[in-house]
This record gives structure tokens, sequence and C-alpha cells, in this order.
């Protein structure tokens, strides 16, 4: 096992060497800045490895290596598109992994002492979810960024999510009777609301995904599924009914190529994008990702698939579905109620994000511009996705808590 | 709550669906819908890989450059159409704004070809590349002939189409409104707002009611279905009663008396013709069918619209007549009516239109070639023979006297085509020469020309000419 | 799209075939590591992975020697009480001490409120999964999960 997963180390440093090795050859002369970039990495993903096998031997190393390797491509297109905003995710990542490595290495008292917080977790859920309707400022159509200063922002719904997530899991770890439900369900339909208030369709998605999944985990009952299912068509209807941007989004998917210079000049680019790229990719550095919108952040999946090939862009599908399958398993081994919602909600949050956005790019569903998860560039991204899985290593160490929960 | 666990393993089994299902889209998309996408004219990808490559030239078959691409100042190509408007939607445009039409774009794929240099040229080129230049396309026009052709039609709308009848090798195809390649970027938002649609290849896509010509096809189809035929006599009355309210008469309803069938195409008796329509019926249609009407033409280099033939019912008498004079609903495109002239030309075999004889690339390797192709043994040699015998008496002493040339045996068939009741009726002829061992097919088109007989055999003549004499 | 061998450098040719190579590569590596979880995953009521317990310190082990190796079973019960399936007879060893089962695809163990108290790797527990190579101490009693089949 330790074995296998030193080779698997080996081979993602690999990687990363031929990568910034054809980086370092796109630039006349050779970029050394390619190699730098080379040893950063590396290095970050040396000593987390080292670290989390020192101090937690039994801990799934797999996950962090994982999502190291969706960083690595992250990262890698990145560098191709702009250096700036390469060193500026570099420096995300650093932050991100210390975060980890804290909350994995300090909270070590066990995560089910969190669960008597729950209505500190509903206030964090209203109170970032609501933020931005209020303070916030419009960004590509979706008022859901707060700014601090000048420059720099934020997007409160993606601390909101993690909240959200937390409050589920506590409210919905001691389910018995229905009326239990009124108050969780309450709060799922406040969050959908501020998000459609805010044009954060996107978030709206991944929110109802996750809500639907946890309580499902915690009743074993299919008919909430399909009544969640029934009200979220019954209120997509409504929106449609009612804002102009919704029916925008849905007439865009449905006939992408009648409005190719106006509304659904991003999709059709990207889809261009996927569409050149082929099996194998036109090279990195070969394409033009210039033509395709926000490639940095919602659209660089597409820019990966035209650069890097169909390949490059299953791989990162799989790569994502393995880390689903790896988190997700890790709840099966939770000892209890409250760490196995927590853990099966940020599991799926990650997931879901990642089928929503590579969807949508593609134009397989409306799209709604959403970040990939440790791919896209993005600093409050970069982060959350990391904290959720600070908190799904943790479990998967056996976290060792009170036990009164059974 | 027990059930958590096996609850976990139902959403990750979802998950799993879920993803396989986004992976497959994927690959689908990428692969079978992605060719096609990418080659859509707003993908600049696309343009910014056929701008690394220095365009192909198209020729005619004289070795002339019709479209070049020439290097500007500031060191960009620059796509030059030295075939002028006589050229314009034969070969179509190539412009990274306004996209790319005609042979431009159904060569596209050698044009702009960018594998001009093999690993060893770069190999020896120090690893840097060498300049790539596209294939060059050698078309089968001759661009005297479509000069000629082009200003024989004048200020008129209309199509002039010229086919080599024992090889099908297209030799002119002008559509008239034309426009100057050339001037492309000043002219376009006039050009393509224009009710005349200057852009349109008319002689591919223009589909009009051929008329007169096309008592050839229905010539041949009673030949072959009604045993008798030539030896038969009618007393044209100059009218044919068909009902209460429905005649169909000759042109002016001159009365030709007792005729027959040689007489009848002679003199394009609407009243014969129209007679055969009824009495043909649905093997009319048949016959129709395998000269092209209601099909796709296989071609090379050029899309050819569909010819439109409809089938009508036994007791829909009158438009079976009108049928037989092609009038009624049926609608040709001027090559149609060409490869109509050049198959009985040939003796009843229709030959595939090509408009490209050759692909050279940049070293001058052949790297594709046409040959002559049969589409369909159409009719008879003998059938095709005796209609020939008609075509030529038309041109000699009937209706298509204005298409003669001095020396050289013409055949021929006018046709004055009704369309809408208050306007001049088109003018078509369609014809071939020599009589013996014909070499040239030609159509010729004038929208709203009046008799066929005038405007458009003349055009012929100057076409027939040019050809002949030059 | 014709393969084209000019707009790309060789080196960039070379490359990006490298870099899908490898990408899949390490998913085969991740699948190789996951499959001894499927495994565990795919088996049914009343199989278990066939995990012991080693005995590397007896203390009081009655019976038992240095190295012995104990089965755990689908359920294994330790106490002084001689019900126990392991009997361990120090009086500091309570009569139902503590019980190692399997559920779920893992091994679970969980203190049946004893006296002293059961730990593993020096952290006492009242109920926690089994990794192979925790040290399980119950009394003087040291063993040692071992996944050696």
């Amino acid at each position: 096992m330790t074995k296998r997963l030193r080779t698997l180390q080996l081979l993602i440093y690999l990687f990363l060497f031929f990568g910034f090795l054809n980086l370092a050859f796109l630039g006349k002369p050779i970029d050394p800045t390619a190699g730098v970039f080379f040893g950063v990495i590396t290095a970050i993903i040396a000593v987390t490895s080292w670290v989390l096998k020192k101090y937690y031997p039994m801990g799934d190393r797999l996950i962090f290596l994982l999502a190291a390797m969706l960083c690595s491509i992250g990262i890698i297109m990145l560098f191709r598109l702009d250096r700036d905003t390469a060193v500026k995710q570099l420096g995300w990542l650093v932050i991100g992994i210390v975060m980890f490595l804290f909350v994995v290495l300090y909270l070590k008292k066990g995560l089910v002492k969190y669960a008597k917080y729950r209505y500190v977790f509903l206030a964090g859920t209203i109170l970032f979810m609501a933020m931005a309707t209020f303070i916030g400022v419009e960004i590509l159509g979706a008022k859901n960024w707060v700014r601090i200063g000048t420059t720099y922002g934020f997007q409160p719904s993606e601390f909101g999510k993690i909240f959200l997530i937390l409050y589920l899991s506590t409210a919905l770890s001691h389910i018995t009777s229905r009326k239990q439900l009124i108050e969780p369900g309450i709060v799922i339909i406040v969050a959908l609301g501020f998000m459609v208030l805010q044009k954060d369709l996107g978030t709206a998605l991944i929110i109802f995904a996750v809500a639907v999944t946890m309580v499902y985990l915690a009743t074993s009952k299919k008919l909430y599924v399909l009544i969640s299912l029934g009200l979220f068509s019954g209120g997509g209807l409504a929106s449609y009914a009612v804002f102009g941007h919704i029916r925008r989004r849905f007439m865009i998917w449905l006939n992408p190529w009648d409005y190719v210079y106006n509304e659904s000049y991003q999709l059709v680019q990207s889809m261009y994008a996927i569409a050149m790229g082929g099996l194998f990719g036109r090279g990195l550095g070969m394409g033009h990702p210039g033509y395709v919108a926000v490639n940095e952040s919602d659209f660089i999946f597409s820019v990966i698939c035209e650069e890097m090939g169909l390949l490059m862009g299953l791989a990162v599908l799989i790569l994502h579905f393995l880390l689903f399958y790896r988190s997700i398993r890790s709840a099966i081994h939770a000892e209890n109620n409250f760490t196995k919602l927590l853990t099966a909600g940020l599991s799926v949050m990650i997931a879901t994000q990642a089928l929503v956005i590579v969807g949508g790019v593609t134009g397989f569903i409306p799209l709604t511009g959403i970040t990939l998860p440790f791919v896209s560039y993005g600093g409050t991204s970069l982060l959350i996705s990391f904290l959720a899985l600070s908190i799904i290593q943790k479990v998967s160490e056996g976290d060792e808590g009170d036990t009164q929960d059974g | 709550m027990d059930n958590l666990t096996v609850n976990i393993k139902r959403v990750m089994a979802i998950f799993l669906v879920v993803f396989v299902i986004l992976i497959s889209y994927l690959a689908y998309f990428t692969l079978f819908r992605g060719p096609e996408i990418s080659t859509r004219p707003d993908n600049k990808r696309m343009w910014d890989i056929r701008n690394k490559v220095v365009r192909g030239t198209i020729f005619d078959r004289n070795g002339k450059e019709l479209s070049v691409s020439e290097k500007t100042k500031n060191g960009t190509y620059r796509r030059t159409y030295r075939g002028g408007p006589a050229t314009a939607q034969v070969l179509g445009y190539y412009d990274p704004q306004y996209g790319i039409s005609g042979l431009e774009n159904l060569y596209d794929s050698y044009l702009s070809s960018n594998i001009s240099a093999s690993l060893a040229a770069w190999v020896g080129n120090g690893l840097k590349a060498v300049n790539k230049k596209g294939d060059d396309v050698y078309t089968s026009l001759d661009f005297g002939l479509q000069q000629t052709a082009y200003d024989a039609l004048g200020s008129s709308r209309g199509s002039v189409v010229v086919i080599k009848v024992d090889t099908g090798e297209i030799l002119a195809m002008v559509s008239k409104p034309s426009y100057d390649p050339n001037a492309l970027e000043s002219n376009w938002k006039k050009l393509s707002a224009d009710e005349q649609r200057p852009l349109l290849n008319r002689s591919v896509s223009g589909l009009y009611p051929p008329g007169s010509t096309f008592k050839v096809v229905t010539g041949i189809s009673a030949l072959e279905n009604i045993t008798g035929m030539v030896e038969e006599t009618f007393n044209d009355q100059g009218k044919l009663v068909l009902g209460k309210d429905y005649t169909l008469s000759n042109d002016k309803g001159k009365a030709m008396g007792k005729i027959n069938f040689e007489q009848a195409m002679i003199k394009s008796s609407n009243v014969f013709f129209g007679n055969l329509g009824i009495r043909l019926e649905e093997k009319l249609f048949k016959t129709a069918g395998k000269f092209g009407f209601n099909r796709n033409i296989p071609a090379d280099g050029i899309i050819i619209d569909n010819s439109w033939f409809p089938k009508y019912k036994a007791s829909e008498k009158g438009n079976l007549a009108q049928a037989g004079i092609g009038q009624a609903e049926i609608l040709a495109t001027p090559v149609q009516m060409a490869l109509v002239a050049q198959t009985v030309a040939n003796g009843g075999t229709m030959m595939k239109p090509v408009l490209v004889n050759k692909v050279v690339n940049y070293d001058g390797k052949t790297v594709r070639e046409l040959k002559p192709s049969a589409l369909e043994q159409v009719t008879s040699e003998g059938y095709a023979a005796e209609i020939s015998r008609y075509m030529r008496e038309v041109v000699e002493k009937g209706t298509g006297t204005r298409a003669q040339v001095s020396g050289v045996q013409v055949c021929g068939k006018t046709g004055t085509a009704q369309h809408v009741e208050s306007k001049t009726p088109h003018s078509w002829f369609i014809g071939f020469a020599p009589y013996k061992n014909p070499q040239i097919a030609v159509a010729v088109l004038v929208e709203e020309g009046g008799y066929g007989g005038t405007a458009a055999a003349k055009i012929s003549a100057a076409v027939m000419n040019r050809y002949f004499k030059k | 799209m014709k393969f084209d061998l000019l707009d790309l450098s060789f080196f960039g040719v070379l490359l990006k075939i490298i870099l899908i190579v490898l990408i899949y590569i390490i998913i085969v590596q991740a699948l190789k590591i996951m499959s001894r979880d499927v495994k565990r995953g795919g088996l049914k009521n009343g199989k278990n992975l066939g995990w012991r317990l080693k005995l590397v310190y007896p203390g009081d082990g009655g019976a038992f020697v240095e190295g012995d190796t104990i089965p755990i079973g689908n359920k294994l019960t330790i106490g002084r009480n001689r019900q126990n399936q392991m009997v361990l007879p120090s009086p500091s060893v309570s009569n139902f001490h503590v019980k190692i089962y399997f559920e779920d695809g893992r091994y679970m163990l969980e203190d049946l409120n004893s006296t002293n108290g059961t730990f593993i790797n020096g952290v006492m527990v009242d109920k926690k999964s089994l990794q192979p190579g925790d040290e399980i101490s119950i009394s003087q009693t040291v063993l040692v999960v071992s996944d050696d089949v």
C-alpha cells in the first residue's frame, strides 16, 4: 500500500516535470520560471504527504494525492494562460494546504463535538447566503461577489455552502420524525431563494443537490427526493417565467448556434475549443484559449480540452470521480451520523460542482458560472475545496471523538 | 439511520452513473460532433489555422490564375479574385469576416492543406518551419468561355452553363447579377440585403419552371413508353380543352393542324405535348426522375439543389398536361437542364458534372485527379439520336433559329416559361453542338427574358461561337 | 483535422502524448490502490478479511505466549470470564472486557465498560475502527492488528 502510494507520488512528480518542461519550451528563450513552479509544487506535495504519513499513518493519503493531481493540471494550464494568475494560484494553493494541514493536525479532538453548534451554523448559513444580495457587486451577470477594499473580493456563497452542510449535518443527524425536517427545509429554501436573487444558478443547483442527498441519507426516504425534485422543477418553472436571465440561459442552451455572435458567444467558443482539441489536443501553447471567456476559471475545462485533449479532459473527470468515491467512502467508515453526513455532504458538493460546470461548458446542461474544484483559478474556491477536503481527510483517519452519538 | 451506510452506497452508485453519462457525452461531442462543429464559418480558430498557410491557387483549365493569395504590404495574405465578377459565385469567396463560399469552401481542405512539407524537408531546414503552401486546384472552367457567357448575358439576370458532353466537365458556369469579389468589404451590406441575390449561384441553386425545354424529357419519355410514337399524327387545333374552365393553348393560340411528333417538337406544340403529359402520366414522372429530378445529382466542386417534378394523380389532367410542357409546379436548375442536353448529346448517358480536374500539391505532385464518370444510362442511344435529330431541326428551321452558328450544326430546344402571370416569362435555351460528335452542351436561362427563341438562343449562339471559333 | 507536424514542435507532440500517458498511468495506479477497498466492500455478510491479532507482549496472558496469532473471525470477545473466546486471567481484566467485530467492511473494537479500559496506540477508546498495525493494550497484554492473511 505504502509502496504503491510512493509510486503514485513519483508519477505525479513525473507528470509535473514533463508538464513544466513543455511550458518551459514555450518561452523563448527557455523559461526558468517553469522550473521554479515544478520545484515548488513538488515540494508542497512531498511535504504534505510526509506530514500526513508521519502524523496519521492510517489516514487516506490518496484523497490528498488525487486533489493534488487536479491542482497540478490546473496550475499547468494557468501557467500557460497567464504567468501572474499562476503565481497567485500557487500562493492560494500554499495557503489552502497550510489550512488543510492545520485542520487535520490541530483539530485533534474529533469533529463530533462541533455538532452542538447547530444554531451557529444556521446563522452562518443565512449570513453568507444573504450577504451578496445586499452588499454584493455584479460580476459576469451574477451578483455574488462582495468586495473588500478595492482589490480584494470573495464569494460569500462559497462559505455559505460549507455552513449549510455543517448545519444540515447537525440538524439531520437525529431525525426521528417528520416535524424535525421543517426547520432544515426552510433553511434550504431560504438559501436557494437568495441564490436565485443573486442570479447564481450554479450555486443554487449545487445547494439543491447537496441538500437532497443529505436529506435522503438521513431519512432513507425516496419520497422526499421525489418531492424535492418536484418542488425544484416547480421553482425552476416559476423562475423561468419571472426572470429574463433564466429564460435566456435556457434558450442559449437549447439553440447555441442561433446566437453565436451574441448571447451564446461564450458557450460556442467553449464548444469550438473542445471540438478543435480533438483526442490529443493541439498541444500546450498551440491552441487559442484567448477566444474563450473566463478561461482561467469557469471555462478552464474547455481550454484544457483544447490544448491537452479530450483524453486529459476525461482524466480530469475520472480523477474527480475517484476523489468523490474515496471521500464518500470515508463517510461509510465514520463513526457517527454527524461526521457521516458532513463527509457525504462535502463530497457531494465537490462532485456536483465538477459535474455542473463541465456539463455546462460542453453544452450538456444549461451553463452556470461556477468553478471547477481544485482546477479553476480562484482563492475562495480553492480554500473552500481544501477546507472540505481537510474535513474529509480527518474523517478518513478514523475521527476519534466522543461516541455518545452511536 | 441504520441505513446510512447503505444509502451512501446508493448515492455513490448514482454519481457513478452521472459521471459515466457526462464522460460519454463529452467523448461523443468531441469525436462525432466536433469535426462538423469545427468547420462552421464563425469558428475563428479555423481561420487562424488557415491563415498559417499560403492558400492554394485556383486555376482555369488553361492554367490561368483565377483566385490567388497575394502578400500585402503588412505581410499578411489577401485573396485576389482574378476571375472577377464572371466567376464570383462559382468559385466563391474566402474572407475571415464574411466566411467562405463556392469552390473555395468545397475545396477548402485542399486549398488550406498544411501538410506542405515533409518531415525530411522540415529537418533539412534546421527544424524551422518551412513556408507552407496549400494545394492548387485546377478547375475545368474555360475562363475565355466564362467571360463570353458573362458578357453575353449583358444586364439580364440569369445563368449560363456549358458542359463538355463526353466528360461532364463544366466549361462555364455564370450567374447574374454578379458582384465584384475583390470589393466584398465595401459592398457586403448591400450584397447580402439585395433582393436580386447576387451572391446566389443561380446555375446550381436557382429553381425555375423549365417550360418547353422540358419537352426534350417528355419526348424521350414518349419514345420509350408509347409504341408507334414517331408515326402518330395529331390534329392540333391550337387548344386543348381539359374541362369547363381549363384549356391549354399554343403560343398565341395558333392552330398547327395535322402534325406528327417531329413537327410538334420543332414548332413546340403545347397542345401535342400537353396531350402526351396526360397519356404518359406516371411514366413521365419516372423519366424525369431518371434525368435527375427530385434527387440529389452527384457532382464535384458544386452542390446542385434538387430539381422538382411533382407526382400528379391521373385525375389531375390539367397538371399532367402542364407537366408535359414543363410548367405546372415543375422547377429545374439551369445545370439540371444543361445535363438534359448533355445526356441527349451523349447518346443517353449522363455524366457526373465536375468543376475540378485535378489538385496539385506544393511540390507538383497530383494529389487528386478526377476521371470522367458516367452517372446513369438515362435512355437508349436510339431515342437520344431521334430527339437529337429533332433538336437539330429546331435550330435549323424551328423556334431556335437564332441559336445558329455559322459552320457548326447546332441542336437545341427553346423554352418560354411562365412563372408569375403578370410578369414577362423566363427565356430558356438548351442545346449542344455539333450535331455529329457533340462536344459541348449548353443551358441558358434569362430571367424574364421573354421568348426563349430570342434572348436565350442568342446568348447560346454567342457562347458556341466563342467555343468553336476561338 | 489532419495531423500536423509543423504546427507543433516535435517536443510539443512528444510531451502532450507523454502527459496523457502519464495521467492514465496515474489513474491506473490510483485504481490499484483502491481495488483493495472494492474487494473489501464486495464482501458478503458472514465473510470477513481474515485479520488476526498478534500477541507481542503476553502480560498475564494465560494460555497465550508471545508470537501467538489469534484470528478475529466475525467476532472476538476478550475478558476474564471463561465464556469469552479469548480468556485473559489477569485480575485487572474485566469479566467481559472488550469485543472486536467485523461490520461494514471493517473491524470495530468496542470496550464493554471495562474497569481499566482498552487502549489503542496508547489512547483509551470506547469504540473505534481498527487499522493494520494498531496496538491494542488490555491490562498488561499487548496485541497488534495484523492483515497478513
